[in-house]
């Protein structure tokens, strides 16, 4: 929603973090000489509030982001603790928390810098054009649970928050370039100027070129892609309180795929290499203004344009959203947020035989107000928040989705937070409108048709969360996150009357009649057993058990949500600093089999080498997937295309700063 | 599109070799092994002001102040900041229950600089910088260590600290020091890297030159 305000804030829990980030020296035990080697980190940049929030959320630093040695975002949040990151083709990634995982993984938001970049066509995250310079990145929060009371429809398992630093850190020149075997070459140019005296700019252009994955015999998989990207970002501090940011980009890509075709006649299907043009551009404006100490006011507008084009259906999609958000302490007990917001969204589709959309042009609008109050009921100990959002949008009309959360701060090293809320994904447009051919397999017959449904309703969940934080040592930190979900009305299938044109051998449309329970455990630890050495482990444990209600004929929905995402997952990682200016990356993951799509399960290890001579150069080499020549991580659900396996592949980097 | 397509495809999937145990033991190992060569390295973070209040407690240690510096021999060494403070309570917490040379370390915060009395070490802050004239004057000659960070820098300042690329770099004004009866440890002077080898004391680098 916003870029600001940020979830650690919204989520109404204390900003006056006290626990120590593990990074973060005793500073009275250093000298002089250490200490003019501490890097500065400003108050926004604070991580340290987390370990008070009443929510399970973790926050990607940028020098976590530098350090992990991935090329794109969503291969960095293979790291975060309770993700699932998969990558189905060398341009599509599966990512989501606590289940439901999916080339359209339908219940995870994702926004960059208070912009969603979550499709209202297909539930899903273009997570090819989320692009940014990793040097401009300030954080990525990641919460995961419900967070519609804050964030609206479609944040049930969690949100994903992609903030970028203001133009006033990301001042003069910045020269970056690189290649390697999967990175087949990438250059970034991004320059910083100052406009006047409470004004600064960047500017920044992008341009990476990723070579395909391999398939099972280990020849190229025909889905390698480039993406050019440019943009720019404005902050002037109108007055004191006041501060205004503008910022826009523009991207295109060429993205390429081998599929195989339904077809209306014998054989009923074709293979062919698809190329899809990705293009999009987009606006925003943000004003803030801090009124007093106590009070803010924040009126945000973006408008944003992206098309996919290809021999497939293709889509042409704009949207324009403003929302204004005002927080200020009531009564010296009560932090109360509130704010308003509209949002308007209009395609153009345009099918084919495998994917059509009945009409191929529909606008979509989307009213929210929220209203949350954090209450104090014991100074620095106890702490609740309750909130309401209030949504109506175009498919199922008004939503209501409330929560309510406690935070206990026994002592400065305890938190122990519960929360129970509900959340709903409103309906895809593609539930609603869509008809898909698909050949029958083998292909003999005709085609099995699938078609939307209008009169479905929104899936609904009521999430139960217990969390406590820990931390026993100064050098030693621990977060553990239990969670029971409850879900109804999910989408399923259901038989029914035949489509014609051509008539296929069956006939199903979308329905609601699933149902079930998901529950986990999300642990995750950190231990900095010296001052230049870093660890991190993580653990998640999921199960889903979800059933078809009376009167369904599903044909196995269940089994496709059930096994979509890893029973356990674990991961270690390790920082060191090898010299002061040499840095020693490692990472160790191992996620658990997949029974639908059926992926094995796999360990895997990444590795970056990093040589910073001094403030202005920077070369690294990044290995990753280590452990064999390649695995396959995710299989598209949608498209019919062989399984395509991520290889082992080495780039290197340089960076230069001036 | 999403969920719509799964039950008619069923992707191959093959199992993969197990490999992976001798890896990690490689892995852990060679960590273990490299880390055991590693020298201490120091590129941490800190917030800005936390930062800047464990380098005043480090001037405390680097500075010797003349004796008339102290009502007593018993007073406590008192670190004052003046104007618009932004330490919050990192400078209190530092100094608490530390002490240099015997002598107890206390923070002060001070409105105006006629305030400043008792005070050895004094951050100057950037709300003051239109004062600067008044209090630069009025501490002339006075056994009172000035600090600040003020954007730019003022050549005057016995220490300024600079933010270089996100770490804290110092600029010495070793003359401006000596003026006013202050012996400043090598330890010190040698971290201004724009300092050159001294020579009877009274070279300074171009941006610590008093004007």
């Amino acid at each position: 929603m916003w870029d600001k305000i940020s979830g650690i804030i919204l989520l109404g829990l204390c900003l006056n973090g006290r626990a120590e980030t593990s990074r973060e020296p005793d500073l009275c035990e250093l000298d002089l000489e250490q200490l003019m080697r501490v890097r500065v980190t400003s108050v926004s940049k604070q991580p340290e509030s987390r370990f008070e929030a009443g929510a399970a959320i973790y926050v990607v630093s940028n020098e976590e982001l530098r350090r992990n040695g991935f090329a794109t975002i969503a291969d960095s949040l293979r790291t975060v603790p309770g993700l699932d990151v998969g990558q189905v083709n060398s341009h599509t990634w599966a990512v989501s928390s606590r289940g439901f995982n999916g080339e359209y993984a339908t219940k995870l938001l994702v926004l960059n810098d208070g912009r969603s970049v979550y499709s209202p066509l297909s539930s899903g995250v273009y997570w090819d054009a989320l692009d940014p310079l990793f040097e401009d990145v300030d954080r990525i929060e990641v919460i995961r649970g419900p967070g519609a009371t804050l964030w609206g429809a479609n944040t049930v398992n969690g949100v994903i928050n992609l903030i970028t630093k203001s133009a006033k850190d990301t001042q003069g020149l910045l020269v970056a370039g690189g290649g390697g075997s999967a990175e087949r070459g990438f250059g970034e140019v991004r320059y910083g100027e100052k406009l006047g005296e409470n004004a600064w700019v960047r500017v920044f252009a992008k341009y990476s070129d990723p070579d395909s994955l391999a398939l099972a015999n280990g020849s190229g998989a025909a889905d390698d892609w480039w993406m050019a990207h440019t943009g720019f970002r404005a902050d002037w501090e109108a007055t004191d309180q006041s501060l205004v940011t503008l910022q826009g980009e523009y991207y295109q890509g060429r993205e390429s795929q081998s599929l195989t075709e339904p077809t209306p006649n014998a054989p009923y299907q074709n293979t062919l290499t698809l190329h899809s043009d990705v293009t999009g551009a987009n606006f925003l404006a943000r004003w803030t203004d801090t009124i007093s100490e106590d009070s803010e006011i924040k009126v945000q507008t973006y408008y944003d344009h992206t098309e996919r084009e290809s021999n497939l259906p293709s889509e042409r999609r704009d949207t324009f959203d403003i929302e204004a958000q005002h927080s200020f302490i009531w009564l010296k007990r009560n932090h109360i947020v509130w704010g308003l917001g509209y949002r308007v969204s209009a395609d153009h589709i345009r099918g084919d035989f495998a994917e059509s959309f009945t009409p191929d042009h529909r606008t979509l609008n989307l009213f929210n107000s929220f209203l949350q109050d954090e209450l104090t009921l014991v100074e620095d100990k106890l702490h609740v928040t309750v909130g309401c959002k209030l949504e109506h949008n175009d498919f199922t009309g008004l939503e209501a989705e409330p929560s309510a959360r406690l935070v206990w701060t026994p002592t400065s090293q305890q938190t122990v937070w519960a929360a129970v809320g509900r959340a709903v994904r409103t309906p895809s447009r593609a539930e609603d409108d869509v008809r898909v051919n698909l050949a029958t397999q083998p292909a003999s017959a005709s085609v099995y048709s699938i078609l939307g449904n209008r009169s479905g309703v929104s899936e609904s969940l009521m999430s139960y969360e217990l969390g406590y934080r820990l931390l026993p040592h100064p050098r030693v930190s621990l977060d553990l996150t239990a969670f029971y979900d409850d879900y109804n009305d999910l989408r399923s299938l259901q038989p029914g009357p035949p489509a014609t044109s051509p008539t296929p051998v069956a006939t199903f449309y979308s329905a609601n009649l699933l149902e079930g329970e998901t529950y986990g455990v999300e642990v995750s630890g950190t231990w900095q057993p010296l001052d230049h050495w870093h660890l991190q482990t993580a653990y998640t444990f999921f199960k889903a058990n979800l059933h078809a209600v009376a009167g369904s004929m599903d044909p196995g929905t269940e089994q496709f949500y059930e096994g979509s995402a890893p029973m356990h997952q674990f991961s270690l990682r390790s920082q060191v600093d090898l010299t002061r200016h040499v840095e020693l990356d490692c990472g160790l993951r191992f996620v658990d089999a997949l029974h639908s799509p059926n992926i094995p399960a796999y360990v895997t290890a990444d590795v970056r080498l990093g040589w910073r001579p001094n403030a202005h150069w920077e070369i690294s080499v990044s290995g990753l997937n280590l452990f064999d020549n390649q695995h396959p991580e995710f299989a598209p659900q949608v498209i019919n295309t062989p399984l395509r396996e991520v290889r082992r592949s080495v780039f290197g980097k340089i960076t230069w700063r001036f | 599109m999403a969920l719509l397509g799964h039950i008619f495809l069923q992707p191959t999937a093959r199992p993969r070799p197990g490999r992976t145990a001798r890896w990690c033991a490689l892995i852990v190992g060679g960590l273990a092994f490299l880390n055991s060569l590693a020298a201490p390295a120091q590129e941490l973070t800190a917030p800005e002001y936390k930062l800047k209040a464990a380098f005043l407690y480090n001037f405390t240690k680097l500075v010797t102040w003349p004796t008339n510096a102290f009502a007593n021999s018993a007073a406590p060494l008192v670190v004052g900041v003046l104007g618009h403070d932004p330490f919050g309570d990192d400078l209190n917490k530092i100094l608490a229950g530390r002490s240099v040379n015997g002598r107890r370390l206390q923070a002060a915060r001070f409105e105006t600089v006629e305030q400043v009395t008792n005070c050895q070490v004094l951050f100057i802050c950037e709300s003051e910088r239109r004062k600067l004239d008044l209090i630069l004057e009025n501490l002339q000659g006075k056994p009172i260590l000035t600090v600040s960070d003020l954007k730019g820098g003022d050549p005057r300042m016995m220490i300024t600290l600079v933010k270089v690329n996100d770490t804290l770099d110092l600029r010495i004004n070793l003359e401006a020091a000596t003026r006013s009866g202050l012996q400043f440890s090598s330890r010190l002077t040698r971290l201004d890297k724009s300092l050159r080898p001294l020579t009877g004391g009274t070279t300074n680098s171009p941006p610590a030159n008093p004007k």
